[in-house]
């Protein structure tokens, strides 16, 4: 054999072993998932158990505040809390002994007691903090601390599993540290915590490790692992979903699909000003447009009346912001005031004229679609 | 063909290669464990580390657990050096051989 090869081939080995032995490489996304969920369901039901009165309960720290008792809302949130950490450990648990079967490897080994032990050792020790801390009555800062806590934990433990396990493990204790500091929100900053970024973390390592290949153009933005794209993530996987849904439900060679078809190929849409969309190819320029909307005089007529109101919304907007840049520039008193509001006037004017044109322009792309459709019958 | 006399005749063996690997990037794994991540026989194994432990690659401690006797295994310093050459010397060869 080819010693090249064959010694790259055992260094391929080598690597996979040493990943295996020594890392915990079961740990399913979709558990991560569930524990935001449920994170989210409790941080939910604390707040409406306790609507407004409860944080101005956690920020009165010496206690005078009548209505619900402070042992009322420490059982209450001690109860909560250790549902969540029930729930969302149970699902984890099944989850990952799956994967780990799924993929051949026993989940109780070596590595994944190191893992524990990595994250127990910080996390019992915040555990005990925010007891001493309920003991106490500090309720305001549990929640920045189960923070910190939990994202030490897993920066502890992100030696024994994936490496995006310390992103999240430093996102927590960012977020714990700045919910330190904004106690009035200290709920919402542990539903971001401990409910998005599981979510988010979730998210990423499913779309990552877990699902065999990306049908192509879902979720484009699943591969990204910033905070702040995880709602959109849930919403597209949701939206995606549906799409998949309605596609499979149509029958492949029905009136409805040869409509479909032909409605994906004619049909166009505009986007941001000269530029629209055929049969997904993005193409630019008046010229293209003014082609397109030929096979409907109506439409064009429509689309050519929508451009001129919106030249004289454009021209009425530019006139007052010159008005007004003038008015700075001249220095006078007196005519600063007439100017401002000749500008809010000239302002207003402008976008309802933009408004206007919008709506034409809306309305003249659906009847050229509407006049295309008509070429369906003549052309099949 | 100067790689070919500094490769390690002891890790020309996959399995032992493999063991060696193991060990270097954990502490010390169980007989069992290793027998797990393998996928061997216990006689297989066994002689398989009785060779590595030989030339002082790796040494052993045995306990009890319990009632079960429990052998951990571990890479020497020795062995440290001696893998981390030969995955130099891999790696030579395949700069070489590009």
């Amino acid at each position: 054999m080819n010693p090249n090869q064959d010694s790259l081939h055992t260094l391929n080995e080598i690597r996979d072993l040493m990943e295996r032995s020594s890392k915990f490489l079961s740990l399913s996304g979709l558990s991560g998932v569930f524990a935001g969920i449920f994170a989210l369901i409790g941080a939910g039901a604390a707040y409406v158990r306790f609507k407004t009165d409860w944080l101005t309960e956690i920020l009165a720290p010496l206690g005078t505040y009548q209505g619900h008792s402070r042992e009322d809302v420490i059982d209450f949130l001690f109860v909560d809390g250790l549902c969540v950490l029930v729930s969302s450990l149970a699902v984890g648990i099944i989850l990952t002994v799956r994967r780990g079967r799924k993929k051949g490897l026993t989940v109780w080994n070596g590595s994944s007691k190191r893992l524990l032990i990595a994250m127990l050792i910080p996390l019992a020790t915040g555990g005990i903090f925010a007891l001493a801390m309920l003991h106490y009555g500090f309720i305001w800062l549990v929640f920045p601390v189960t923070l910190l806590f939990y994202g030490l934990a897993l920066v502890n433990a992100s030696r024994f599993t994936y490496p995006e396990v310390f992103y999240m493990g430093i996102s927590e204790i960012g977020i714990g540290c700045i919910a330190l500091f904004l106690t009035g929100y200290s709920l919402i900053f542990w539903a971001i915590g401990f409910g998005m970024l599981h979510i988010v973390y979730g998210l990423t390592m499913y779309n990552r490790y877990e699902r065999e290949k990306l049908p192509s153009g879902e979720l484009p933005g699943g591969r990204r692992s910033g905070g702040k794209s995880g709602l959109a993530i849930v919403l597209l996987v949701l939206a995606s979903g549906s799409v998949c849904l309605a596609q499979v439900r149509m029958p492949s060679d029905s009136t409805a699909s040869k409509a479909r078809k032909w409605y994906d190929k004619e049909t166009i849409y505009l986007r941001n000003g000269n530029s629209f969309v055929k049969n997904n190819v993005v193409y630019a320029g008046q010229k293209a447009l003014r082609n397109e909307f030929m096979v409907s005089p109506e439409g064009l007529g429509l689309y050519l009346k929508s451009r001129r109101t919106r030249s004289i919304g454009l021209i009425i907007s530019l006139a007052g912001s010159a008005g007004s840049v003038i008015s700075l520039l001249s220095g006078n008193r007196d005519h600063l005031k007439t100017f401002f509001w000749i500008s809010v006037g000239t302002g207003l004017v402008g976008s309802g004229f933009t408004m206007a044109a919008n709506n034409q322009r809306d309305q003249a792309v659906w009847i050229r679609n509407r006049d295309a459709m008509l070429f369906l019958e003549a052309n099949q | 063909m100067e790689w070919l006399e500094k490769f390690n005749k002891v890790f020309e063996s996959k399995i032992r290669l493999g063991l060696m690997s193991v060990l270097v990037v954990n502490d010390s794994l169980s007989f069992n464990e290793l027998k797990e991540l393998l996928q061997l026989t216990d006689g297989n194994l066994a002689s398989h580390l009785k060779a590595l432990e030989e030339i002082k690659y790796i040494e052993f401690q045995k306990q009890f657990n319990g009632r079960k006797p429990l052998t951990t295994y571990k890479a020497t310093e020795d062995g440290h050096k001696a893998f981390t050459e030969h995955l130099q010397v891999l790696e030579n060869m395949i700069k070489q051989n590009l």
